[in-house]
This record gives structure tokens, sequence and C-alpha cells, in this order.
């Protein structure tokens, strides 16, 4: 069983999590006797096998039979809800000195918390801004990753880590604004507003299969005020800059 | 003529192939499945496949084979298999991969001349300087074969853990000290394994091995024949 969350007991676990189960007296024959997962060595007797569990929610009920008795342990396994974000520790704001503009690096924290996903990934389909104001037309109908066709979808990141905020990817995700055209914001206040969003669809699997799943959609949020302040926002989070803030990056 | 001999070939090999199925035990059937898994691992590079053939090896239960020549072949073919599984870890794995260094998703594009900046994962297209453009489609293209490099090494690091300690298990649990058993190990390992610090671990394995003779385990061919 994965070492985080510390709690060796426990019998709530992640979608295709591993477990090493033992038995005492062994050796014993395991079955899963309800539910779904997968038992290694699936056949012979023996002291000690591996669960894994599948990539869907509900009850297992694992049964060893030894000589003269039998046991059994039931797991609940747990899928991924959502996610959210922080930004990266140790990393700055990003801003273009002179225009409203600003951007911040995250990493993603899926949940919930209490079970470890290492053996999820995470993708994300692509999906078309849609732009008000000043940043429409510039920032307008714009693919967000400009993933290719046919799957419009990202490469997959594994996860790498489990906290106490949920199991991360640790992908730096550059939640970044860009800024139109002077012509469109004007070049000191009153700026022209405006604000755009992608409406992002993030997806898992457990690693090696073909089931796919997606999260709730999460918007990706870019707006610039008349005083010149540029917001951006996702998964929670949000960072802002003033035009004339000094130039910084990540 | 040509249609004949096609169709006739098709037969031999399907009456071939259901002939093998029908008296393939069920430990021939879980080191086929192996080492099919392991092929695909090859072909496609998802390193679920080298973990479901390690798995599927591992279900090979020896101690039921009762015709002592049978299971001593058995026994060699796990053995090489488990060690051609090593093999292929090691060959896939970068020596140079660094875990900490996570790609980022997505690749910020330069400015345009019109005063245009996009955010990270923009079309191409939209970037006006033909020079800035072909310099950003390079960026994301490397970025995304960084994404799936990274993706595998990822796994393979965690079979690194897991793959090679079934291994020894498997050898520990079925080879005794005696020097027949310990020269078909040692030759296997000499053969099959390239990696000379996963072959000195192996080999070492053979020193520690007890020397009573016996594996201490039900499928040991000491015990059995």
């Amino acid at each position: 069983m994965a070492t985080s969350p510390a709690n060796r007991a426990r019998t709530r676990i992640g979608v295709g999590e591993e477990v090493d189960l033992t038995v005492s007296p062994g050796p014993a024959t395991w079955a899963i006797t309800a539910g779904s997962g997968q038992l290694s060595p699936s056949t012979g007797s023996h002291a000690k096998v591996r669960f894994t569990a599948d990539d869907a929610a509900g009850t297992v009920t694992i049964t060893a039979t030894g000589s003269g008795c039998s046991c059994t342990i039931i797991f609940t396994i747990v899928e991924p809800s959502g996610w959210t974000m922080i930004q990266q520790p140790g990393t700055h704001l990003k801003h273009v000195a002179g225009r409203p503009n600003c951007g911040w690096k995250g990493i993603a924290f899926f949940h919930p918390d209490d079970v470890n996903f290492y053996r999820m990934e995470d993708r994300e389909l692509d999906s078309l801004s849609v732009a008000t104001g000043c940043y429409n037309p510039s920032h307008h109908g714009k693919y967000h990753g400009n993933y290719a066709p046919p799957d419009r979808a990202s490469g997959w990141f594994p996860m790498t880590r489990h906290t106490a905020n949920g199991t991360t990817d640790d992908g730096p995700d550059e939640i970044y604004s860009g800024y139109p055209p002077t012509s469109a914001t004007g070049a000191a206040p009153p700026f022209t507003a405006g604000k755009y969003y992608w409406p992002i669809t993030w997806q898992w699997r457990v690693v090696g299969s073909s089931n796919i799943h997606n999260f709730p959609v999460v918007r990706q949020e870019h707006e610039i005020f008349p005083d010149g302040k540029c917001e951006s926002r996702k998964g929670g989070h949000t960072e802002h800059c003033m035009y004339n803030d000094a130039a910084s990056s990540y | 003529m040509r249609t004949l001999i096609s169709g006739a070939a098709v037969l031999v090999l399907a009456v071939s192939v259901l002939a093998k199925a029908g008296i393939m035990t069920r430990n021939e059937k879980y080191l086929e499945e192996a080492r099919g898994r392991a092929k695909a691992f090859e072909v496609e590079q998802e390193p679920e496949r080298l973990r479901e053939a390690y798995l599927a090896l591992e279900n090979v239960a020896l101690e039921t084979e009762h015709d002592p020549k049978i299971r001593t072949r058995m026994r060699s073919e796990c053995l090489v298999e488990w060690l051609s599984l090593l093999q292929l870890l090691d060959r896939f794995l970068d020596p140079n991969f660094d875990p900490r260094e996570v790609p980022s998703k997505l690749v910020q594009p330069p400015p345009t001349k019109s005063g245009v900046m996009y955010p990270p994962g923009a079309d191409p297209a939209l970037i006006d300087d033909p020079k800035a453009r072909a310099e950003y489609e390079k960026a994301v293209q490397a970025n995304r074969a960084r994404i799936e490099r990274y993706r595998v090494q990822v796994h393979l690091n965690r079979l690194k853990e897991d793959l090679p300690q079934r291994a020894i298990a498997f050898i520990r649990s079925s080879y005794t000290s005696s020097q027949r058993d310990q020269e078909e190990v040692r030759n296997a390992v000499n053969k099959i394994i390239k990696n000379p610090g996963r072959k000195a671990g192996l080999l070492d394995l053979l020193h520690s091995r007890p020397s009573n003779g016996s594996a201490g385990a039900p499928n040991a061919p000491a015990r059995c024949e």
C-alpha cells in the first residue's frame, strides 16, 4: 500500500491502488468474492498476495481460505472527484510591464485527499476560448492547447506524490493571460475592460487503461479591469498584477 | 493455385494453433501471456504492458507441474522470461532521467508584431513572424516529446523498484544451491542480462544462496525430483 496517507490499516483506497495482503496462518487460497480488481498471483496458495484496485468506485471483498478457516477484508475503492490548483511554491508572477497582463505557475491537486491516486494519469481535452470586451476578437475562439486532432487532447501526466492536500502530478501549468493589442485596451487607465475563459475539461485514467473519465469542467479565466488590474484564475486560485507593476517572470 | 496454397497454409496453421491450445497447460498460457505482454511493451512502449507481463509470469505455479521433466523445463522458461523482462526494463530505462524535471504542460509563444501576446499553448499560425513561429513550433514539438518520455520514465522507474524484487523472489524460491541449479542461473544471467550492475547483483545472489541445497519452496526441484 502507498505509504501516504500514513494510515497503513486503511481500507479506503484510490482507483488502481495496490495493496499487499498477508494472512496468518498462511498460506491460503485467495479470491475476490465480491466486486472487481486483480490479485497477483491469482493462482495457487500463498501467504502474501497483491491486490490492485480497478478503475471504478465500489466495494471489493477479498477472501483468504486456509486450512480449516477463512477470513475476509473489504475495501472501498474511490474515484477522483475533481481538482484544484495552487501557485507552485518558489515561483513568481509573470508580468510584462506597461500592459494589463498577469501569469502564475500552478500545479494541480486531485481530490479526495484521504486516498492516493499514484496509479492515475491526467490530461486536458482542448477547448475554445470565449472572449468579451477588449479580448475580443484577439483572444476569442482560440484553442487552449492546440492539441492535434482527432483526440485534441494533451499528453498524459502521471501522478508524482500524495500530500495532505491531495495527489499531484507536479506538472507546471502556466496560467498566463497574454494581452490584446493596445488599440483594443488603450495605453493607460481607464483601460477597456474585457474577459475571456476556457471551459477546461481534464480527464483521468488508471495507467494503461483504455477507460477514460472526465473531471467536472473548470474555467481558466483572465480579466482586465479599467484601472489596469489583470486577474488570472484557475482551479480555485487567483493572482493579479497591475499594468504598471515591474516586469517579472516565473 | 496461389489461393489454394494460401488456404492450405491457413488451415495447417489453424489446426496447429488449435492443437497447441488443446494441450496448453494453465502454466504455459501464463507464460505465453507474459511473452505477449513483453512484446507489446516493446512495440507500444506502454510501461503497463511490462507490469502485466510480470503479473502473468507470477501466476505460473511450478508446484502444479507433477512431471519432473516438464517442471524443470517450465522453470527454465520462467527463468529466461524473468531475466528477459529485467533486461527489457534496463534497456528502456534512461539512466539520466531526473523525476524532478517535470515538463511544462504548455509552451509560451512569442509576442506578435501586431502587439498581441497570446497565452501558452496558442496555435503557431497566430504568430505572424515566420522565424519566431518556426522556433515556437519546434519548442511545442520538443515539449510534447518530453512529456511522453517523462511519462514512460516515471512508470518504468516505479517498475524498477518492483520487478527486480519479484524476479529475485522467483530465483530464490525456485532454484537451490546445487551446482546444477546455480550453473543454470549463472548461464542464463550471463546470456540475457547486459547491464553490468544488474548482472553483478544477480550473480551475487547466487553466492548468497543457502548451502543446504534447499530453496525452501514447494516447487524446488531438489525436493520434488
